[in-house]
This record gives C-alpha cells, sequence and structure tokens, in this order.
C-alpha cells in the first residue's frame, strides 16, 4: 500500500509538472447571474490543472457605432443654392459623385435618394442633360424611392426622373462570393440569400454591402453589366472591437451565449486563442454549460444539470477539466496499466509481499524445552 | 520524486522489513508434561525381575535415596515414524536413531522413598519428586528436526553422561537406569505448549524396556537371561 500510495504522489506530480511556461493559456468568460464569474474563476485558479486560466468579461453593450454624417446641411445648402439659381454652388455642396453611394453603403437611403435628386436637378439647371440623366438613372437603377423634397424641383427634372425610371433596362445575374454565410445588403436593402448568392439585378451601378460575424464589414460598388457578373469579395477578420461589437450587437442579451457564432465571436472579440465560455442558468437549481473554443473553433462542449448552487465550484472544475481533455488542450493521464511507474510499484509492492513472506516463513525460531 | 529514487527507497523498506524479521526470532516455550495424573511416569515406576522397583537403585547402603539425574536426549530419527513403540522400533532398525550429542542436557533430582508404596503411591510419589522441577529450563535451543524427547532417570550423576569432549556421549550403566520415558516423533520448532512424555508398558516388569528406551539407539534388545 505505501509503495502504492508513493507511486500515486510521484504520478500526480508528473502530470502537473510542467513549468509554467509550458502551461497554456486559457480564457475563461462566464454568462450567468452576478457572482458566478468570481466564484468560477476563483475555483479555477485554485484548480490543479496544468493550464494558467485568465479571466475575461463578456463584451459590454457598447453605442451603435456612428454613421457617417448625414450631410444634411450640404443639402440644405444645395437646395438654397438651387433656390437661387446657383447651379454650381449646388453642385458644389453636393460633393463628389460618389457621395450617394457612399450614404447607401452606410444604410442611409434616404440620404442618398436627396443627393441624387438635387444633383439631377442641379446638373439639369446647370445645364449638364448628361450629369441629370446619369444622376436620374442612378436614382432608378438604385430603386430608391423618390424622396419628399422631390417636391421642390422643376417639373423637368420631375420629368427626367420619371423617364429614368420608366426606361428599360435589363436584369443582370450577380454572383457574389464572400465568407460562406455572409449576409447581404444590396442598394440599402437587406437580402434574402447569404453568399455566395447570385442576385438578379437592373443593368447600372449598385453598392453591396457585406456582413458576417467575426469580419469586417465590406462596402463595394459593383457594376452590374449584361450578360453576367461574378464578384468575388474577401473579407477582413474583424479587429476585437468590432467582434466586441457584433458579439454585443447579436448576443449581448443573453441569448445562446454558447453557440458556435457567438463563442468564436468572443474568442476574436476576447483575443483568446484558447476560450473557456461557461453558461450559467439560474433556478432552483443550477444548470451549468461549458464550451471550449480553440481558435474560434468549438472543440468540447459540456453540460450539468441540477447543480446544487453550493456547487458551482467543483461543477465548473469538473466541467472545465472535461472540456480541456475533450478539446486536447490538455493531455489525458494515461491509464494506470499505462505508466512505468505503476508496474514499478507493482514490482516494489510484490518483492515487498514475497521478502515479509519469505522472512515471516524462515524467521528463526528458538524453542526451549523445559519442566 | 522520480521512479529510479522511489524504487531506491521501497528495496530499502523492503530490506529493513525483512533484515527486522529476520534478526527477530521467534521464542517458542514447550514444557514437558507427563501426564495430569501422572500417567506418563510408567516408565519410572518399573520392576525388575526380582519385583523390585528400579527406583531403589537410588537408595544407599543405609536405606537414604541419593539424588537422581535426569538426562534429556534429542534421538535425531530422520523423518517421521509412527508414535508407537513397535512403530519407533521398526524405523530405527534401519535408521541410526542416536541422540543428538549437542542438546544432551541433564538436571538432578531428588526422588521420595519408594519402598513399600503401592503402584498409585508410587506413580504419586514420582510425580510430586518431578513437580518439584517445574519452571526448571533443559534446553534454549532445541533441533529444528524430527526427534523422539527422550528422558533417562539414572543413578548416574550428571558429570558422569555428560557429552565429553571428543563430542561423543557415554552410555548409561544399565544397572544404574531408574527409569525411561519419551515422546512421539516431533518436530519442537512447530510446537508450542505441553510435550506429553511417556512409557509404553502394561505390565510393571519392564526394566527391560527402560533399558531399550536409554540405549544408544533405540534397537530391540533381547533380555539378557
Amino acid at each position: 500500500m505505501t509503495a502504492l500510495a508513493l507511486f500515486l504522489a510521484a504520478a500526480s506530480a508528473t502530470t502537473l509538472g510542467a513549468s509554467e511556461a509550458e502551461r497554456p493559456t486559457v480564457t475563461v468568460t462566464v454568462a450567468g447571474p452576478p457572482g458566478a464569474a468570481g466564484r468560477i474563476d476563483a475555483a479555477l485558479r485554485a484548480s490543479p490543472e496544468p493550464v494558467r486560466y485568465h479571466a475575461a468579461e463578456l463584451p459590454r453593450a457598447a453605442p451603435p457605432p456612428a454613421l457617417p454624417a448625414a450631410p444634411g446641411p450640404a443639402l440644405a445648402e444645395a437646395r438654397q443654392a438651387y433656390v437661387k439659381a446657383d447651379f454650381a454652388g449646388c453642385l458644389a455642396s453636393l460633393g463628389g459623385a460618389d457621395a450617394a453611394t457612399d450614404a447607401l453603403g452606410a444604410g442611409d437611403s434616404l440620404t442618398a435618394a436627396r443627393l441624387l435628386l438635387w444633383r439631377a436637378a442641379c446638373e439639369l439647371g446647370d445645364g449638364d442633360q448628361r450629369g441629370a440623366r446619369d444622376a436620374a438613372e442612378s436614382l432608378a437603377v438604385l430603386g430608391l424611392p423618390p424622396p419628399p423634397d422631390v417636391g421642390s424641383v422643376s417639373q423637368e427634372v420631375e420629368a427626367l426622373l420619371a423617364r429614368a425610371r420608366a426606361a428599360p433596362r435589363p436584369d443582370v445575374p450577380v454572383r457574389i462570393e464572400a465568407s460562406a454565410g455572409a449576409e447581404l445588403v444590396i442598394d440599402g436593402r437587406p437580402q434574402r440569400c447569404a453568399t455566395p448568392c447570385t442576385l438578379s439585378l437592373p443593368a447600372g451601378l449598385h453598392v453591396v454591402r457585406v456582413e458576417a460575424d467575426g469580419f469586417e464589414t465590406m462596402i463595394r460598388r459593383i457594376a452590374a453589366a449584361p450578360p453576367s457578373v461574378q464578384v468575388r469579395l474577401d473579407l477582413t477578420p474583424a479587429s476585437p472591437e468590432v467582434a466586441a461589437a457584433q458579439w454585443t450587437a447579436r448576443y449581448g442579451r443573453g441569448q445562446e451565449p454558447d453557440t458556435a457564432r457567438s463563442v468564436r465571436l468572443l474568442s476574436t472579440a476576447l483575443r483568446a486563442p484558447r476560450l473557456l465560455l461557461f453558461s450559467v442558468d439560474e433556478g432552483r437549481t443550477l444548470r451549468l454549460r461549458s464550451a471550449l473554443a480553440v481558435d474560434g473553433e468549438v472543440a468540447a462542449r459540456a453540460e450539468r444539470i441540477d447543480v446544487d448552487p453550493g456547487q458551482l465550484e467543483s461543477a465548473a472544475r469538473g466541467l472545465a477539466l472535461d472540456v480541456l481533455v475533450r478539446g486536447r488542450v490538455v493531455e489525458p493521464a494515461p491509464a494506470l496499466h499505462q505508466r512505468p511507474e505503476f508496474w514499478v510499484a507493482v514490482g516494489v509492492a510484490a518483492a515487498i509481499a514475497a521478502g515479509t513472506t519469505a522472512a515471516i516463513v524462515l524467521r528463526p525460531k528458538q524453542t526451549t524445552i523445559g519442566f | 520524486m522520480s521512479a529510479s529514487a522511489g524504487t531506491r527507497a521501497s528495496l530499502g523498506a523492503v530490506l529493513g522489513v525483512c533484515l527486522v524479521l529476520l534478526t527477530c526470532v521467534e521464542v517458542r516455550r514447550v514444557t514437558i508434561t507427563f501426564g495430569d495424573r501422572g500417567e506418563g511416569l510408567d516408565g519410572f515406576m518399573c520392576r525388575d525381575s526380582t519385583g523390585t522397583p528400579i527406583l531403589t537403585r537410588l537408595e544407599d547402603a543405609a536405606g537414604q535415596m541419593q539424588p537422581a539425574a535426569l538426562v534429556l536426549d534429542y534421538i535425531r530419527l530422520g523423518g517421521l515414524p509412527g508414535c508407537r513403540s513397535g512403530q519407533v522400533m521398526s524405523w530405527c532398525s534401519d535408521h541410526s536413531c542416536a541422540p543428538i550429542a549437542d542438546h544432551r542436557a541433564c538436571v538432578p533430582v531428588q526422588f521420595s522413598p519408594v519402598d513399600g508404596l503401592s503402584r498409585p503411591q508410587l506413580r504419586a510419589a514420582v510425580q510430586d519428586s518431578l513437580r518439584s522441577l517445574g519452571g526448571t529450563a533443559l534446553t534454549p535451543d532445541a533441533p529444528d528436526e524430527f526427534v523422539l524427547v527422550r528422558m533417562v532417570g539414572t543413578a548416574q550423576a550428571c558429570a558422569e553422561v555428560e557429552r565429553r569432549p571428543d563430542g561423543t556421549l557415554p552410555p548409561f550403566d544399565e544397572a544404574k537406569l531408574v527409569g525411561c520415558v519419551y515422546s512421539c516423533p516431533v518436530l519442537l520448532d512447530e510446537l508450542d505448549g505441553d510435550l506429553f512424555l511417556g512409557f509404553e508398558t502394561l505390565t510393571d516388569l519392564c526394566e527391560q524396556g527402560v533399558r531399550v528406551c536409554a540405549a544408544g539407539d533405540l534397537h530391540w534388545q533381547p533380555i539378557d537371561l
């Protein structure tokens, strides 16, 4: 027994004998009631697993990203210039030809429509028929409804817009390839298909916005020209800040924080190559789930139900060890019979037993005889 | 602790345990007994062909009982024969059955006068005399082999029958034998407790049996007529 006890102690020390530098770092974050994160973090730090735990808070809700400032003042200036028949000043106030598509890319369809409307009006007033026609064409191709201030332009402009809307233009099949599952917003309108996706768009210039979890949002202008167009968009992986914003927007209200997408976003947001996410559902008892993501991909999951609230720490330790082993972050201890130390211990124990037996059997006896 | 260090420590522990066990001698005590009612003492109650108790050989000219010597021998058997005298004789016909010289022990004992005593009185008297030896140690370390334990009573002094310098044992003077008892074949190191010594005879006239019992080789001996 002594030999076995020595062996087990030595085996444990061997398992945990990795130096501090060799221990992988695992980022731990907890989605659950207040206090749970602190208890789980303390429990894991005290556990003997050969990893270093690093606690991280879930990303907090951030204010929505600021859209590009709507060129309201510029539009007002353009309108005043138009009223004063200062068409050059009007065009100067409207900025470059890309201002409308920029606004559309930012999701501001109304501003885009107003920019195109006033560009058409000012170009026409300035005598540039072609420029006016192009602006009216863009408004029609992009499918933007006439803005409310269409009543402020001349009937000639309204007629131009009407002709542009009525002009026949062929539909062009446009195939857009990007990261699998990326969502598309074409000309400010969300599409019901995810990449890779083939859409039928009227010939002309369009604005494509591609959004995907874990990637930076990409905005591109594409020219839909017959017979067909194929566009390949390589998305840039999201920065931690963008990933945090995306996670907060999608999962920040506590909905299924341990889904594969959520965990992938969290891994990026928390800069965690190895992320251990605990989800604690409160009730009369606790339901504790853990998901381990390695390089953003879920490598293992585990769950404990009916956990006594007082046993949260031990349940968390068990779950952590479970997923760390199954996720191959730590190697499971080899079976007892596969350890050389085991057989050394068995041999020593056998030798002790044999020696003791032999000694007892061969123990010298002294028999005294007397009355 | 490394495996090799653990192995060395464990082997050291094994050797230590063995050493302790081997140096720790198990001591057993065997007490010679002749039965609760002295039923084993028939060998000290024999009479010669004239009907005289052989214990009277201890009387001096004035009729006073002289001390007897009780000589304890371990007869080496070299095996395990049966316990009955015929079986022992048969065994010893082709085995040496000689006493182990190094283990002879002798202790003097004073018997009370026996003349005129009835057989029960004689048995009680002999039992009382031997009971006075209670607690006396005869052999500190008995041989660890199959032996037959024999106790011979003789009018000779212990000095006369002790082992000679050449390692041999002097034969008993048959004329001075006063009794003899022996045990069944026994391995004394496996025994702890009482060892019964007795003598097989169906008659008082058993001097010849005492002579055979006290002989050096336990061989059958015809009566000298």
